[in-house]
């Protein structure tokens, strides 16, 4: 861990740069936006992020992150307004906030659930803010350490969680992974410059965009289910009561945000955790600990509390392996590792060293961000629910337009557009025969730096496969992933797994 | 409404169509040895293991009873809307420019609900050509064509 005073500098550094105007402005603009678009019903985080992606491309790089993780929080608190007020999950860290969170709606306390959702959510990012300083550089000397071998299986490492932790079938999130890494593989390979399954088209050569790809599997498949759900229209949402909360609800809530932290904190620096489980294994948590748990689903307060502050400290925590180790732990890191390599960054190690100012100036605007979302979202909650109240039909379209105007103006590529077309189907018909699509994004973005690491082993070794067994760091971390992988295989193991991801 | 049983053999079929194209693109390319990796040596072993595991993934749903929540509703409207509507997207906005491409893709996407409601259409279509316009155009100053050259 670092010491005090270390600390301090590095976050006067981070603030000296997260509070320039213009940076404040992006992280506004990015917690708004991401805001207005996580609250509109059926658009969760990933596809906030895939469809705003390009808006940031003319941003400096760091104007750009900073606005990405704004939009990130932004469209987690939208997805809780959703969830109270209309019963519909935003995204998936949000379902658990429908079952407590619509029930006081019901009751007539929303107001108090909103405001326990925005100050549980300050809270955890607060200290979450403060972990990622404590945590992230320690950790940057660590991997320092790493040669080739520890990278691919810290990589490997990362996609079994992926995996372990993904909703539903083991084998179909295994198959995710390799269409994933086959998509990957398309375009000129860097070491022979061969062309590897462009299938003579051109538009292929640099190999697949990720933007067509993201904005395809997570924004065009995600409408078109969505669609198919919305048909009947959505629910009204209701009205807003006295925004903050009784003293009994403040007494009930602290003592539950702060585990909820605790808990979200932990599950985010997981590879593959982040948000969703997070919020899951605290609500779980706050039901054991519960002495009437019969309380919950109908409107408990720490139903609120706990999942909504572990979410928000899981997807801050989540940056820690992004920042750290280049490896994005979940599908929006993944949209992450994504547009910091579109600004010409390559996540990992090497950027605490080298762009300090970026490094602490993204985990100081972590901190701003949540603040300014405390800051717009109580006053202007009256706005959103209004907002949840415009029907699907008009949404969508405005939706798909953006997507393909983001596609396009890229690379100025009707190819894109096209390609984003091809992506979309192919989400689509993966979503309903259920098979999850972050971890697909995960193997895309991490194939090539696997396939890149485990050339470079091999021939470090000669050749021989042993150096990932030889090499007692490597042979520790893919004991740990084979040991996961097992674990998840086993029958007991797997109830578990299937019970944590059920609504109660 | 098409009903589909066993979602899981058709994703294995999928899943399959894909390996065997992937091994079918890395044919020509060089495998090389596990020392000096050549291009194909990856796709090839991914391409494998894709037809492997998915011939598991059939497996395991051939031998299992289909449940009650196994029926997948394919709904084709939706997505057929917004596919047409991305498509005469890319179609039209290098020979037409912005505003007609967005014209086309919200009229066409507004097929993927029902009532059509072709006022409201109008209407979007205005103040959407009118916000991308302003923001994408004269705001983020993209380099997109507002109109035809």
């Amino acid at each position: 861990m670092a010491g005090l005073e270390e600390i301090a500098a590095h976050l006067g550094l981070g603030l000296s740069v997260a509070l320039t105007a213009s940076n404040i402005f992006y992280c506004f603009l990015g917690a708004l936006l991401g805001t207005l678009i996580g609250v509109l019903p059926g658009l969760g985080p990933a596809t906030t992020i895939a469809m705003l992606l390009p808006v940031t491309f003319h941003l400096s790089p760091i104007g750009g992150l900073i606005m990405l993780a704004g939009i990130y929080y932004g469209a987690q608190y939208g997805g809780s307004i959703t969830s109270i007020l209309v019963n519909i999950p935003g995204e998936s860290s949000s379902v658990i906030t429908c079952l407590d969170g619509h029930a006081m709606t019901r009751q007539g306390r929303s107001g108090s659930a909103l405001a326990t959702a925005a100050l549980g959510s300050f809270v955890a990012g607060c200290i979450a803010t403060l972990l990622v300083a404590l945590f992230a550089p320690p950790l940057t000397d660590l991997v320092q350490l790493f040669g080739a071998a520890e990278y691919f299986a810290l990589m490997a490492l990362g996609l079994v969680a992926a995996v372990v932790l993904a909703q539903g079938s083991v084998l179909k999130a295994l198959l995710m992974i390799l269409l994933g890494l086959m998509l990957g593989f398309v375009g000129t390979d860097v070491n022979s410059g061969a062309q590897r399954l462009t299938f003579g088209l051109e538009g292929l050569a640099d190999g697949i965009g990720f933007i067509p790809l993201a904005m395809g599997v997570f924004g065009i498949a995600e409408i078109a289910v969505h669609l198919e759900r919305m048909q009947g229209g959505a629910p009204p949402a209701a009205a807003i009561t006295r925004l903050w909360p009784t003293r009994d609800d403040f007494r009930r809530a602290w003592p539950a945000v702060l585990r909820g932290t605790g808990v979200g904190s932990l599950l985010g620096i997981l590879p593959g955790g982040g948000a969703i489980l997070g919020s899951f294994a605290a609500y779980t948590l706050e039901k054991r600990l519960a002495r009437d748990p019969s309380r919950f689903g109908n409107g408990a307060i720490e139903g609120v509390a706990a999942p909504e502050s572990a979410n928000n400290a899981a997807a801050q925590t989540s940056f820690i392996p992004l920042l750290t180790l280049g490896i994005p732990s979940n599908g929006v890191m993944a949209l992450m590792v994504g547009a910091m390599m579109i600004h010409g960054i390559t996540p990992g190690p090497t950027v605490i060293d080298q762009q300090p100012e970026l490094f602490w100036g993204i985990i100081a605007s972590m901190w701003v961000a949540n603040l300014i979302l405390v800051v717009i979202n109580l006053p202007l909650v009256g706005i959103w629910a209004r907002l949840t109240r415009v029907p699907y039909r008009i949404l969508f379209p405005a939706v798909l337009l953006f997507c393909a105007i983001g596609a396009y103006s890229y690379a100025h590529s009707v190819f894109d557009v096209v390609l984003t077309m091809v992506f979309g189907l192919m989400g689509y018909v993966l979503l309903k025969l259920r098979c999850e699509p972050a971890p697909l994004l995960l193997a895309f973005v991490l194939g090539p730096m696997m396939e890149e690491s485990l050339r470079r082993a091999l021939l470090i070794g000669r050749g021989d496969p042993t150096v990932f067994v030889t090499r007692p760091l490597s042979a520790a971390i893919l004991a740990i992933a084979v040991l996961l992988l097992i674990l998840t295989i086993l029958p007991a193991v797997r109830g578990l797994r299937q019970t944590a991801f059920r609504e109660e | 409404m098409l009903h589909t049983a066993r979602p899981d053999i058709l994703a294995a079929g999928l899943f399959a169509t894909i390996g065997a194209i992937g091994l079918a693109g890395s044919r020509g390319l060089e495998p090389g040895t596990l020392m000096r990796m050549g291009p194909g040596y990856m796709p090839t072993v991914v391409a494998t293991l894709l037809l492997l595991l998915s011939a598991a993934l059939a497996a395991r749903a051939a031998m299992t009873r289909p449940g009650p929540d196994d029926a997948v509703a394919w709904d084709v409207r939706p997505i057929a809307a917004i596919l047409a509507g991305l498509g005469t997207f890319a179609l039209l906005i290098d020979p037409v420019g912005l505003v007609g491409a967005t014209a086309a893709l919200i009229v066409a996407a507004r097929f993927a609900s029902r009532p059509l409601r072709p006022l409201e259409t109008a209407a979007l279509v205005l103040a959407a050509a009118l916000f991308s316009a302003l923001v994408f155009v004269h705001l983020l100053q993209l380099p997109i064509q507002l109109w035809p050259a």
